[in-house]
């Protein structure tokens, strides 16, 4: 029977190996651990801020369950109120929901993985830190009566400056803003982590759901992210320098503002919940001792999710008088969409069904039948606002509360519980306790029924969302005062939970709880603070089930890469279908720059907020050059040659072009900047829609002649010849190429001038942005030039100096290599602006 | 078990090829939503007529209908023409995979196409 396996390396193993691979994945000590990078420290970190965030602002849900308990209540005023629930949704939605779950993807992912790390753990760390100090002084504006009012999505024009003076507002639009530069950051590794840092042969029909969740969940980032920020520049923009994107009689549309904020928004409730389905799918064949039945199928549901998510924003705004035809088109994708949701329900529950022995009734599986229960509910009230004549009666009342709760909390809350229990023992000396365990169920279950079952009635009979109180007699008592008691009840579950937490939550790299449960994925087998030993040879989608030796194995280094050859940290990169290992990736380790370039970043934006321009300026120089700092540290030049991993398979050390990691990561960015630019080009299209009358030739000046843009596009077309000429020109190691430096400085000055040029070409014309709309516009899109022209400019100069200290040649050419990948895609940004800039009018006027 | 020494050989997966044949499908469905969604757009506001409007969303409804079932019909040769390796681990499940997604999608794109048959183009929803 005992066949015998074929293992990529031998035991024993040399005596020093294990300690090298110590040495090199060592945490840093005392306050410096500050500056440790490891995912799970900084995984654990992040998860437990964000769970931070979930009391505080479930602190202000039950405020503000306690204002409406009774009629004409004054527990806080009505301005309070006001910021209270805007804090609180956006503090759930932004600092909560979508942060924990990229804490996840941070901790969980390269464990489940079976990597070392992440690809770029300072990345990591430093969208941990950035998120940290915004959120906390997103949040605690509340206390200073700083905080925005305008409900979690900020419509204008209730937000422009006229109807919101003070600084509340731009809090939350550069706090939160800045907030998604950070989410994604982290999205950016969490693609590449999943597609590159699998271990040989992983396949991408071999991977843990939660891997496939979580790569649609940051590809949906990508995309919906972008719409939001742009949203967010804009509205700043308008209430700063009066640039009139939303002002009606100026030509702009405070209906912009809802596109581009559910275009967002709504993919947002798709990008909270599909890793949190993809943590069920994993809880659920460990409970059910069985591999998940139908996994393409879920496959097929989260990638369909994350697709058709982006169909439906239109149904946030079915009251606003759009035509017909959108309500019903967009009204069927709605309801079109629980298709997929439905897969998926269907397929845990004939997993639970079919489970060996019976299916285990633990803690994580109590709050996962919960989330399928709840969340079941949301759906089915979720089909029923589809439905464009309900949406019109519930639209803007509590019905929709009850609604987007059973939604979030069933959706995203339960299975997080879940998560919390399940995976607990993995990070910690101690599991939690399953005595305890059900108290808390059974009270977040009840209490949540209790506080948000009778909100559905609440709405139906008339009770508007968003009022601070409502008058005597009209039906709504009763009602409003069990929802009160129910989120007491509530409250009190998540309450026993953080006093589990204090009771036995230990933190802990080398000495975990094990693994209580059985299950079959990677992330249960023995690790330390270099996570597995050895990275195993993947067969089958359950290697921990299909060889029970497995866990013995890799801890007896007999897998790939049991030591660490090169002296530092590394892991193996693989190809991205089929993981077959390519290359070695060697990765920083504690540092401080990145934490440098978070804090001082965070501070900049937050200093815009309250105008103190110079200062924050200082600041943004500061996290720059930290940033470049840290840069410099990361191309570690072929230098050690290549390792043998195992199995007689050697790989390099250094690796440059399309199969890098660094050029994965600026493939991804460019993929956010230009998803960022395609929002634009549909909002100058729409305000051209809305108000033809503005646009040039007839309501504003006439464009400046052909010549212009004629210039800049020749500039654009030599500085990206010479950006291409470099490549040729880069010397063998060792030789010298003198031409380089000037060559790189002409093509960072040919775009410079040709983004100087074009704003140049405009103002001669008397076109002035704050005029109307279309002058917005049209300044509008040198501002997202310059963001990516000031990047290639400073990549520029970061190839020019690493060229001059002889760090840059043609082998060792990643520094180059990014700049040049940007300069095109900001030369191809701002061609494609040339022509709608310039074309349309002529081409519509 | 020679499955270790397939490590060694270099992947013939192309990334990009795999992708465009199992998100085809969603990637048309999401053709279709910004096509019906800008042309009736343009044209309802352009004040042209509804009836154009209703032409232009039957047409590429139904165009785009054709072609996720031509896709379907012959799944095989629409891999090859994208190259997508038969050599890949477990090649049936990316078939698979990509089938039902285009299925799907299919469903999506009939079903909010049908929208567009039964309303009248540029009424405001009011
Ligand atoms: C801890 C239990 C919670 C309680 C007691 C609670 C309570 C409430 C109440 C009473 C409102 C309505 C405010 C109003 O319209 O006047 C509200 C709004 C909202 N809640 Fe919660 N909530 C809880 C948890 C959550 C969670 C977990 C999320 C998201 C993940 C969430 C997201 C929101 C959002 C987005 C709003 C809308 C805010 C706005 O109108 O701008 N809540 N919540
Ligand atoms: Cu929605």
């Amino acid at each position: 029977m005992n066949e015998v396996r074929e293992l990529p390396n031998e035991a024993p193993r040399p005596a020093n190996e294990l300690e090298e691979l110590e040495r090199a994945w060592k945490l840093p000590t005392g306050f410096r651990l500050i500056t440790a990078v490891n995912n799970q420290v900084i995984g654990i970190l992040y998860i437990g801020i964000a769970f931070l965030f979930f009391l505080l602002a479930g602190v202000l849900g039950v405020i503000m369950r306690t204002q409406l308990a009774v009629p004409e209540n004054d527990l806080v005023s009505q301005d309070l109120f006001n910021q209270i629930f805007t804090v609180h949704g956006t503090t759930m939605m932004f600092l909560f929901a979508v942060p924990a779950m990229e804490a996840l993807g941070v901790l969980l992912l390269p464990q489940m993985l079976a990597a070392r790390d992440l690809p770029f753990p300072r990345l990591s760390a430093f969208a941990i830190w950035a998120y940290i100090v915004g959120g906390l002084v997103f949040f605690s504006t509340i206390f200073y009566d700083l905080a925005p009012k305008g409900g979690w999505f900020m419509y204008p024009p209730l937000t422009l400056k006229e109807y919101s003076p003070g600084d509340n507002a731009d809090f939350w639009l550069l706090g939160i803003g800045f907030i998604e530069i950070s989410a994604i950051a982290g999205a950016i590794e969490i693609i590449v982590g999943v597609l590159r840092t699998r271990p040989p042969g992983m396949s991408l029909t071999r991977m843990p759901i939660f891997a496939w969740a979580m790569l649609i969940f940051a590809a949906m980032i990508m995309i919906a992210f972008p719409a939001v920020i742009l949203a967010t520049m804009l509205l700043e923009i308008e209430r700063s320098f009066g640039w009139p994107f939303f002002t009606a009689d100026k030509g702009g549309d405070p209906l912009l503002w809802q596109h581009l904020f559910w275009f967002f928004g709504h993919p947002e409730v798709y990008i909270i919940f599909l890793p949190a389905a993809g943590l069920v799918s994993m809880i659920v064949p460990a409970m059910a001792r069985r591999p998940l039945v139908g996994y393409r199928l879920i496959v097929v549901a989260l990638i369909g999710t994350g697709f058709f998510s982006f169909g439906l924003w239109v149904h946030h705004m079915f009251t606003t008088g759009i035509p017909a035809l959108s309500l019903g088109f967009f009204s069927a994708a709605s309801m079109a969409v629980a298709i997929p949701s439905g897969i998926q329900v269907f397929s845990w529950i004939a997993t639970i069904a079919s489970s060996k022995e019976r299916f285990r009734i633990t803690t994580p599986s109590l709050f996962v039948l919960g989330f399928l229960f709840i969340f079941t509910v949301g759906g089915v009230t979720g089909v029923m606002v589809a439905l464009v004549p309900l949406d019109f009666q519930v639209h803007d009342t509590y019905f929709v509360v009850a609604h987007f709760h059973y939604v979030l909390i069933g959706g995203m809350v339960f299975p997080l519980f879940a998560t919390f229990y399940y995976w607990i023992p993995m990070v910690s000396r101690k599991m939690l306790s399953e005595r305890l365990g059900r108290w808390v169920f059974w009270l977040m279950f009840i209490g949540f029924n209790v506080t948000f079952f009778p909100m559905h009635i609440t709405g139906l009979i008339g009770m508007p969302r968003r009022v601070w109180t409502y008058p005597d007699g009209l039906g709504w008592n009763t009602l409003n005062m069990v929802s009160t008691v129910g989120s007491y009840i509530l409250a009190a579950g998540v309450a026993l939970f953080v006093i589990d937490l204090f009771l036995r939550f230990r933190p802990t790299m080398e000495n975990n709880a094990g693994d209580p449960w059985r299950a079959g994925t990677l992330e249960w087998l023995p690790t330390g603070a270099y996570s597995a030993r050895s990275i195993p040879f993947v067969t089958s989608r359950e290697p921990l089930w299909d060889n029970p030796n497995l866990g013995t194995e890799v801890e007896e280094g007999r897998h790939f890469l049991p030591g660490a050859p090169t002296g530092e940290r590394e892991t193996i990169v693989t190809s991205p279908v089929d993981a077959k290992p390519q290359y070695i990736i060697r990765m920083p380790g504690p540092g401080w720059a990145h934490l440098v370039a978070a804090v001082f970043m965070a501070a900049a934006f937050l200093l815009l907020t309250v105008k103190l321009v110079t200062i924050a300026l200082i600041c943004a120089v500061i996290s720059i050059a930290a940033c470049i700092v840290w840069g410099w540290q990361l191309d570690h030049g072929p230098g050690k040659g290549e390792v043998d991993i195992g199995a007689g398979i050697k790989l390099p050390t250094y690796m440059a072009g399309p199969r890098s990691h660094a050029w994965w990561a600026m493939a991804v960015l460019i993929l956010v900047a230009s998803s960022l630019y395609i929002a634009y080009v549909f909002s100058y299209l729409y305000l051209w829609v809305v108000s033809p009358e503005v646009w040039a030739p007839h309501g504003s000046p006439d464009l400046p002649g052909f010549g212009w843009p004629l210039g800049t596009a020749l500039l654009l077309i030599a500085g990206t010849g010479s950006m291409v000429l470099v490549r040729r020109m880069l010397p063998a190691p060792g030789g010298r190429e003198p031409a380089i430096p000037p060559m790189l400085a002409l093509a960072a000055g040919c775009l410079l001038a040709a983004f100087l040029a074009e704003v140049w070409g405009h103002w001669m014309t008397g076109l002035r942005p704050a005029q109307n709309s279309y002058g917005a516009m049209v300044y509008m899109a040198s501002v997202l030039n310059f963001q990516v022209v000031f990047a290639c400019v400073v990549l520029a100069g970061f190839a020019i100096a690493r060229y001059l200290t002889g760090k840059l040649d043609a082998e060792r050419r990643v520094g180059y290599e990014n700049a040049a990948l940007l300069y095109y895609y900001a030369a191809g940004q701002m061609l494609l602006g040339l022509v709608l800039v310039h074309g349309f009018p002529r081409l519509a006027g | 078990m020679t499955k270790l020494d397939d490590m060694r050989r270099p992947d013939r997966g192309n990334m990009l090829a795999v992708l465009l044949f199992i998100t085809a499908g969603p990637l048309l469905w999401g053709l279709h939503l910004t096509i019906v969604y800008m042309a009736h757009t343009a044209v309802c506001a352009l004040a042209a007529s509804p009836g154009a409007a209703t032409a232009i969303l039957a047409i590429v409804t139904v165009a785009l209908a054709v072609l996720l079932m031509l896709i379907l019909l012959d799944q095989q040769r629409f891999a090859r023409l994208l190259k997508v390796s038969q050599e890949i681990a477990e090649r049936g499940s990316y078939d698979r995979i990509a089938f039902f997604l285009t299925l799907l999608s299919l469903a999506g794109i009939l079903w909010s196409g049908l929208a567009v048959t039964i309303l009248s183009s540029c009424a405001p929803g009011r």
